[in-house]
């Protein structure tokens, strides 16, 4: 007899229905599992065998087939287990074929039939509910994230046992939730930060306009500290930002057990990561580094040492905002729409340009700030120098506090957000139209940008940068217009140039 | 072989070097057929070497001479021997001087006053923007500057002679064809006409380690005193100077922050007799000059208040923004607006991230 049941596989973060298809008929006893399988999947025949016996079920000796389709798109994880032994349950007779026709299960079976979680549940029930699927049986372990998927039955299931009982309508369905929007604590404050209110100041325009920025500062000045405190400036997440981001967490697996991610995501690589690691993309793609960090903070500490692969797939998403990768020539990309932090010395020796520290040659320094290229430079808004960062010992606060900047921040964001970019909601990601259309400049302002164009040598890049930082420093002083002070102070940040390195 | 090509010859034989060379001019008996003569039996007595001899030995062919002639012609490359009017003077009278020169652009004139501004590599902004600013006010002022044309100080000294109007003079470590530093190459181009590039070495030689302390002779030679602008303790400059104290130049030194790296070198030249100059004046009385009228103050008197007060906080050492506004009590949002005009009138730049230096 022949059975069918949904399932779903990620591509990507994308969806890809999968229907496990189980037939048993007479002949040589034997069990075969088709559907082009990686081998966790075809390991699951042992785990399927063992869990139904032990729930009492016998097998009888007939010959088994399970097939996966699609046929030509490889199929990873472990969430097949559990709708293969329904199917095979199926087949046999035990549940009815009407109960499974329109009901969809994921989960990993133990060899005691114990059901254990699985990654990608969100995703992929979100993914089958745009496809019409209303009904989904999820492992227990699972639960927290289930809680998030409106519109739907779902049931849980902690053992092999519980399937019947739930397609007889003998278990509760399982409640839905809200999306908990509420401002995290974080542990880290700003006002931790003694003095240092230039590098402040700095912090709250870049999270202002969600400007990728790069601190320099010479060994020990304090650089990993002022960018874990970046996150507490960060307005919070919106709930569609929440799912977005739970969604990517749960398809690497990385969900916390209350199923969802509520705090910025903060990731700091090491610099001896992989081009792998860090963008996800490979024969079955998983969320890399990059896409953890969507709509939170990446911190490069030591950006100089990062593999130039790496930095380039930093460089090519910092705009894109996706990665794109493809799987059995099916596009399977992740988003990525992250703040980049980046950290580094400005000299191998640190001191540069203290030079009664400094022992660099030119050479050696030219060198050493080429390791980061002119490209991805040219996509970093702001440099801001770092120096003698001290976090007081005593717990005493100094100055402005998180949640203050934070305030700032966000209605730098709502004003922003109103504009309706073409490029993304914030000034960083403004295009060249959006520029034209959104930035208006006094004309001592305007004149101002001329001539630093001219006799400071910014780049057509360069000038945008400047022109997008100054936006933003306006936004953050409520003026619809740029002036010069916002200009000026915009200039100041604007980083690396020729001439910053020189002798 | 005339008399032109035997001195050529001398230079063009790298091996030989300057002292064997003049050693052997002196010992020859026909100076015009030092080439023609028994070169094999000179390598037999240990007078030269075998490569010595190889090289001396394709210089007698009057082909390979030709070919190097014409070479030189094409790249605007003269050989100046040390007999013709021209050679200077005052490098002729030092020991060990080389049997020529070969210069693009001009050499240096017998009523011209040269001062060598040498230093430190790896110099500090206050060693460059002094170098720099000393040099072109010596320019003004009708002096012309001598220099290798390294990183530092070095350029930064060529750069503000060239910005004062005045002449310059490199003597490099390699054929004056070949810029080194590369970076150097728009002034390099500027040099040919608005000085020299020298060298005793033939066009086409490497810039190779050992050349360039050897050179150093030439540019004390050159010059009738030697302004060391900032110098570790142990450098390159002290054998410039050492050489020019041998030659009878006068020493002036750039004092310095007791306790800077860069500095230490030039105070203690002062501490052993040095003079110290800290402005052109210093240096141009010395020989009896004076300083031009200034124009370039009208510049500040350009600035307003907020600017001059911020202009005078700004020194040789990087400074923060954060400090210039606590030492000025202006708020960041006046300093960035007064840093900017201050950077488009030239008169201050930015180094590092952040830290402000005079131009």
């Amino acid at each position: 007899m022949f059975s069918n049941i949904i399932c779903a596989a990620l591509c990507g973060m994308g969806v890809i229905p999968v229907q496990i298809q189980a037939d048993i008929s007479n002949g040589f006893p034997s069990y075969t599992m088709v559907g082009y399988l990686s081998s966790e999947v075809r390991e699951s025949r042992e785990r399927v065998t063992a869990a139904l016996k032990n729930c009492g079920y016998r097998i009888p000796a007939k010959r088994i087939t399970v097939n996966l389709a699609p046929a030509d798109f490889r199929k990873g994880g472990t969430a097949f287990d559990l709708p293969v032994a329904v199917a095979i349950l199926t087949s046999l007779g035990a549940l009815s074929k009407d109960d499974v026709a329109d009901i969809a299960i994921f989960g990993e079976l133990s060899l005691d039939g114990t059901v254990l979680p699985v990654r990608g549940i969100l995703p992929m029930v979100n993914g089958l509910l745009k496809e019409g699927v209303k009904r989904f049986i999820i492992p227990e372990g699972n639960s927290g994230e289930g809680r998030l998927i409106k519109d739907a039955e779902v049931w849980c299931a902690g053992r092999l046992d519980d399937v019947p009982l739930i397609l007889a309508g003998k278990k509760e369905r399982l409640e839905a939730c809200d999306v908990s929007v509420n401002t995290p604590e974080y542990e880290e404050d700003i006002s931790d930060i003694e003095s240092q209110s230039v590098l402040k100041r700095g912090l709250e325009i870049a999270a202002a306009g969600r400007h990728s920025f790069l601190m320099v500062g010479p060994p020990g000045a304090g650089k990993t500290m002022t960018a874990e405190r970046i996150r507490s400036i960060l307005p919070e997440m919106s709930g569609q930002e929440v799912l977005e981001v739970s969604e990517i967490y749960s398809a690497a697996g990385l969900l916390p057990a209350g199923g969802m991610i509520t705090e910025r995501p903060f990731r700091a690589p090491e610099p001896s990561v992989s081009e792998r690691t860090v963008t996800g993309a490979g024969h079955l793609p998983v969320p890399g580094e990059i896409s953890l960090a969507h709509r939170g903070v990446l911190f490069m500490d030591e950006m100089e040492e990062f593999r130039p692969a790496v930095l380039d797939a930093v460089r090519k998403t910092l705009e894109e905002k996706f990665i794109a990768a493809t799987v059995n020539r099916r596009s399977a990309g992740f988003p990525c729409d992250y703040m980049l932090i980046g950290a580094m010395n400005p000299c191998r020796c640190g001191y540069y340009p203290d030079r009664n520290k400094c022992v660099c040659s030119r050479r050696e320094i030219e060198l050493y700030r080429r390791k980061i290229s002119g490209p991805l430079l040219d996509r970093i808004d702001m440099t801001l120098a770092v120096e003698n960062v001290r976090i007081s010992d005593t717990g005493a606060k100094t100055g402005v506090s998180s949640a203050e900047l934070r305030d700032n921040v966000k209605r730098a964001w709502d004003i922003q957000r109103e504009r309706g970019y073409r490029g993304g909601d914030s000034n960083s990601s403004m295009t060249q139209a959006d520029i034209k259309k959104h930035c208006a400049f006094t004309a001592d302002a305007e004149s101002m940008l001329t001539l630093l164009a001219a006799k400071k040598d910014l780049s057509m890049r360069g000038m945008s940068r400047v022109v997008k930082v100054s936006r933003t420093i306006a936004d953050l002083a409520g003026s619809s217009i740029i002036d010069t002070e916002h200009v000026a102070e915009a200039f100041s940040y604007r980083g690396i140039t020729t001439d910053f390195w020189r002798i | 072989m005339d008399i032109y090509d035997v001195y050529l010859g001398l230079c063009c034989c790298v091996s030989l070097g300057c002292r064997k060379a003049s050693e052997l001019l002196e010992t020859a008996p026909d100076k015009n057929g030092l080439f023609d003569g028994d070169l094999k039996g000179m390598e037999k007595a240990g007078i030269i070497t075998g490569l010595m001899r190889s090289e001396m030995e394709k210089w007698s062919s009057e082909a390979f001479r030709n070919g190097i002639k014409q070479e030189m012609e094409r790249k605007g490359i003269r050989f100046v021997p040390q007999f013709e009017k021209g050679f200077p003077l005052l490098l002729k009278e030092t020991e060990l001087c080389p049997l020529g020169l070969f210069v693009s652009g001009s050499l240096p004139g017998d009523d011209e006053l040269c001062i060598a501004v040498i230093g430190s590599r790896g110099c500090s902004g206050y060693g460059r923007s002094n170098a720099f600013s000393i040099s072109k006010e010596l320019a003004e002022g009708g002096i012309s500057i001598v220099s290798g044309m390294a990183a530092g100080i070095d350029s930064a000294a060529i750069r503000g002679a060239l910005e004062g109007g005045g002449r310059a003079y490199a003597v490099l470590g390699s054929g004056v064809d070949i810029c080194y530093p590369v970076e150097n190459f728009d002034i390099f181009d500027k040099l040919t006409t608005r000085g020299g590039i020298i060298s005793e070495y033939p066009p086409g030689t490497e810039p190779l380690s050992w050349h360039f302390p050897v050179r150093n002779r030439i540019i004390s030679g050159l010059s009738k005193g030697i302004f060391v602008v900032e110098a570790a303790e142990k450098s390159g400059t002290s054998i410039t100077v050492e050489r020019g104290l041998e030659q009878g130049r006068d020493i002036f030194a750039l004092p310095g922050r007791a306790g800077d790296r860069n500095s230490e070198g030039t105070n203690l030249l002062i501490r052993e007799g040095a003079r110290a100059a800290w402005k052109a004046s210093h240096i141009m009385s010395e020989y009896g000059l004076d300083l031009p009228e200034k124009v370039i103050k009208s510049q500040k008197s350009h600035l307003d208040n907020m600017e001059k007060l911020v202009y005078s906080t700004i020194c040789c050492t990087p400074e923060t923004a954060e400090a210039i506004a606590e030492r000025t009590g202006l708020s960041m949002k006046t300093l960035y607006q007064v840093l900017v005009r201050l950077q488009l009138k030239g008169l201050i730049t930015e180094i590092g991230v952040q830290q402000y230096v005079l131009a």
